[in-house]
């Protein structure tokens, strides 16, 4: 399964890049399981994360864009190289244009490689070396151009890594190896999860290739099928041009025919045009409720959790059924003159706990903030049935405006039919160009549009039937690969929610997506999960995926934390350490001023796996940052204790 | 721990309302309560999901929902109620406190609505009647002669249809005149319980 070998970042330079007004040159050696950068809001703690991607790819990901916009693999990278320059323009001054510069090195299996690109020039690069396995470095002549360089960087990166084309890499190392701001879900992006699903579980990576261009191709044989019916709905308005006659030459009655056919025309167009208007209304309308129930799911997950702190947890002693149970543990060991150390440890722990509950129970409180979220809740909730209510009158009109469109076009044909003569007359009266020749014209049109839209659907039939042979070669491979992946993903998501977590595969006409059952299915929609807990089952698949594809990589993450409950912090912590072993490795940044996830990390990984980078020491700070940073660093303080705590007793090992 | 906002409210109110009446509950009343509340939202158009938990048939041809039982077990422990002969029990000063404040939230507005007519109908037909009313609604009566376990309210069963046909027909007699649903679901229980012989029988 190990299929891939993925790069594991080891040093980054950036130079003369102005928003780090600090320091000219930024050198970083990460040689720890764990590199975190810390540092206030507004300091560039993302740009650092973007600059690392676009040193090893070239792109910058659009965050406004949607991978659906791109619809392809090879196009997203196409398409994302030429962000970079607006991305980087207001971050690098004028004077600095041409010197800023970044170098990154990194590990393909044993093979060395160091790039260095300019922050304009995505096609590029300005340096590039390769030490094979054994150290020495490959031939590469000094007459190559700066963007030959950039070729064969990638070839050669395309033959080391088991892919088939750079642009996965890209894709891969924009979607799936980093978790940034813009926090894209895999697990509700089913579109970037069809591409990930083919590319670690296909046969091979030529079939992730195949999949995407079938992909696409089903899409745009779909968009040229609707299109269709809009042409026609134009040939018929060069139709009623067409018609504009010499009326002199026609007979009151024939004048009548025409008019009336004129009319029924330009009812035509009328309701045509309104027809357009509420497509487009209802595409809101579907909008603005998805985006409501997206809040109302959110909404109800909180409300769940402050509804249980409503209620005050407080069994009395003699029905605690747990208390009561250690305390007969420990009656039947005095007893049985046994040890009972153990049973009153517990007892311990347990008082602990209960203690510790007691601190969040704060009914009054949770009364109110129960009251808030209600509140809110009942808002979206009123606010998305009134959304409703507009779809369906809109979809009401429509049906009604298709059958008023159906009547006039029919009457249009009985018309035409029962009045041959009268439009062959018209046709006699045309003085340029004969009616008869334009209306077989305009019904070759019709015909070969007819024949365009049988020909999309042929090939939109073919193209599924192909992608429905490699999903199911797609799915078996998944299934083979379910012994290491599920228990992989299993045991960073368990690790983090504390509850057990399936992993499905499925297949349906909108393409292959993976699902969650959490516990006992009563979680089965990603509305139960908070939005932070969701982060961070969607960074668990991630790690799962890089555990099952590839022996080294770096998992590149910024700012996990969030809004994150205090409880699952550390959790968070937990799992980030979990991953973080031998040749794997996270590179993150946070704003520690409150988060226990660093504790737990630093706690986990202290001096040996983890480091720790100030980003005080590159650039200045404003005065709300410095108060936020005061808080940075006395949480920073507490973390360097942690760490150096184990340096001391690593030292006196020694 | 099954327990969820919606039954514990459900418990809370429908328990206030028998202790009015009955001086206590147990769980089987709480339970057949909160089912007939359900199938009354379904009367009022209301999908199933609705009604946020789900229900079986238990083993006495009872509608048994594993959120009400363990909510129930819950409220007991914490004392929101308390036991007051075997298995019967009161709402305590801190369950009425907790009901009143649920009360005031708009997120119950809805059911309660239903529940209340559930509890309504207390008033003109006897408990045991509505008990048995429902064991011969179409859906409980089929769930008594299928020995499989499933989830008594689901889509597109023959029972549901037959169910769905019922409400049909029951809008149908009462002419759309009530605006209330109260006399619907009187008339409904009622006519049940005439209808066939018990399922016990």
């Amino acid at each position: 399964m190990l299929r891939f070998n993925f790069p594991n970042i080891t040093s980054i330079i950036i130079e003369n890049f102005s928003l780090y007004k600090k320091a000219e040159k930024i050198s970083i050696d990460i040689d720890k399981n764990v590199f975190c950068l810390v540092g206030a809001n507004g300091l560039g703690k993302s740009t650092f994360i973007t600059i690392l991607n676009y040193a090893l790819t070239g792109i910058v990901k659009n965050p406004e864009r949607s991978f659906t916009w791109y619809n392809s693999v090879s196009s997203f990278y196409n398409k994302s190289k030429s962000f970079a320059a607006s991305y980087f323009d207001g971050r690098i001054n004028e004077s600095d244009y041409d010197l800023a510069q970044v170098t990154v090195k990194f590990k393909i299996a044993d093979i060395e490689y160091k790039i260095t690109r300019g922050f304009f020039e995505p096609d590029e690069l300005r340096a590039f070396e390769k030490k094979d396995n054994t150290g020495k470095p490959i031939d590469i002549s000094e007459k190559y151009t700066s963007s030959e360089l950039d070729q064969l960087y990638k070839k050669h990166f395309v033959q080391d890594s088991g892919l088939s084309e750079f642009a996965q890499f890209a894709f891969l190392q924009s979607y799936v190896f980093t978790f940034d701001e813009t926090h894209q879900l895999l697990f509700w992006d089913s579109a970037i999860m069809e591409r990930v699903l083919y590319l670690f579980f296909g046969l091979d990576s030529s079939t992730a290739k195949n999949a995407d261009k079938l992909r696409k191709d089903i899409n745009a044989y779909d968009s040229k099928f609707r299109n269709l019916q809009w042409q026609i709905t134009q040939s018929r308005k060069e139709l009623k041009k067409m018609l504009e006659i010499d009326e002199d030459s026609l007979t009151e009655k024939d004048n009548d025919i025409v008019e009336k056919h004129k009319e029924l025309l330009k009812d035509f167009e009328v309701y045509q045009e309104e027809l357009n208007s509420i497509g487009k209304e209802l595409q809101e309308c579907d909008l603005n409720i998805a985006d409501l129930s997206l809040k109302i799911s959110s909404l109800r997950a909180e409300y769940d959790e402050i509804f249980n702190q409503s209620l005050i947890n407080d069994t009395p002693v003699e029905k605690d059924e747990e208390l009561l149970k250690i305390v007969k543990d420990i009656k039947s060991k005095i007893f049985s003159n046994e040890p009972f150390q153990e049973y009153i440890d517990r007892l311990i722990t347990l008082f602990k706990q209960q203690k510790e509950k007691s601190k969040y129970t704060d009914q009054e409180d949770s009364f109110k903030n129960l009251k808030k979220i209600d509140e809110k809740l009942n808002s979206h909730i009123e606010k998305q049935e009134t959304v409703q209510k507009r779809k369906e009158r809109f979809l009401q009109k429509e049906k009604e405006l298709h059958i008023t469109i159906e009547g006039i076009n029919k009457q249009i044909k009985t018309i035409e039919e029962d009045n041959k003569n009268v439009f062959e007359n018209i046709s006699g009266a045309k003085s340029s160009e004969s009616i008869a020749l334009l209306k077989k014209s305009f019904q070759e049109q019709i015909d070969r549009y007819l024949e365009q839209k049988e020909e999309s659907h042929t090939k939109r039939e073919e193209a599924r039937k192909e992608l429905k042979k490699l999903e199911s070669s797609m799915s078996k491979s998944f299934v083979k690969a379910e012994e290491t992946f599920v228990p992989k993903f299993n045991s960073f998501a368990k690790s983090f929610l504390g509850l057990e977590i399936d992993i499905e595969l499925n297949l349906n006409n909108k393409g292959a997506n993976l699902s969650l059952r959490i516990d006992d299915g009563k979680r089965k929609d990603s509305f139960q999960l908070s939005e932070s807990q969701r982060y961070f089952i969607d960074i668990a698949l991630r790690m799962a995926l890089l555990g099952i594809g590839t022996n080294e990589a770096s998992l590149l993450i910024d700012t996990p934390e969030g809004s994150l409950d205090i409880a699952y912090e550390s959790r968070a912590g937990k799992m980030i350490a979990d991953f973080s072993k031998d040749k794997y490795s996270t590179i993150m940044t946070a704003n520690i001023n409150s988060s226990q996830l660093l504790l737990e990390l630093a706690k986990i990984c202290r001096y040996n796996r983890m480091h720790i980078e100030r980003m005080t020491d590159w650039t200045y700070l404003s005065e709300v940052q410095n108060k936020e940073n005061d808080k940075i660093e006395s949480a920073f303080s507490t973390i360097e204790q942690l760490i150096k705590e184990d340096e001391q007793i690593t030292g006196s090992n020694i | 721990m099954n327990k969820s906002p919606e039954a514990i409210f459900d418990i809370l109110y429908i328990g206030s309302h028998l202790q009015t009446k009955l001086e206590d509950f147990n769980l089987n009343e709480i339970q057949f309560m909160a089912y007939l509340s359900c199938l009354i939202s379904l009367y009022d158009k209301n999908p199933i999901a609705f009604w946020k938990y789900k229900f079986i048939k238990n083993d006495y041809s009872s509608p048994y929902s594993v959120e009400l039982h363990s909510s129930l077990n819950f409220l007991q422990k914490n004392s929101y109620i308390n036991e007051t002969t075997e298995n019967y029990y009161q709402l305590t000063e801190r369950g009425y406190s907790n009901l009143g404040f649920y009360d005031s939230l708009s997120s119950f507005k809805n059911r309660k609505k239903y529940l209340q007519i559930a509890c309504n109908s207390l008033s003109i037909i006897p408990i045991n009647i509505v008990k048995e009313a429902i064991r011969k609604e179409p859906i409980m009566k089929s769930a008594f002669h299928n020995p499989g376990k499933r989830f008594l309210l689901d889509k597109e069963t023959p029972a549901m249809i037959a169910l769905y046909n019922d409400f049909f027909n029951l809008h149908i007699a009462m002419n759309d005149d009530y605006n209330d649903l109260l006399a619907p679901a009187v008339v409904w229980l009622q006519s049940l319980s005439t209808k066939n012989p018990t399922i016990n029988d």
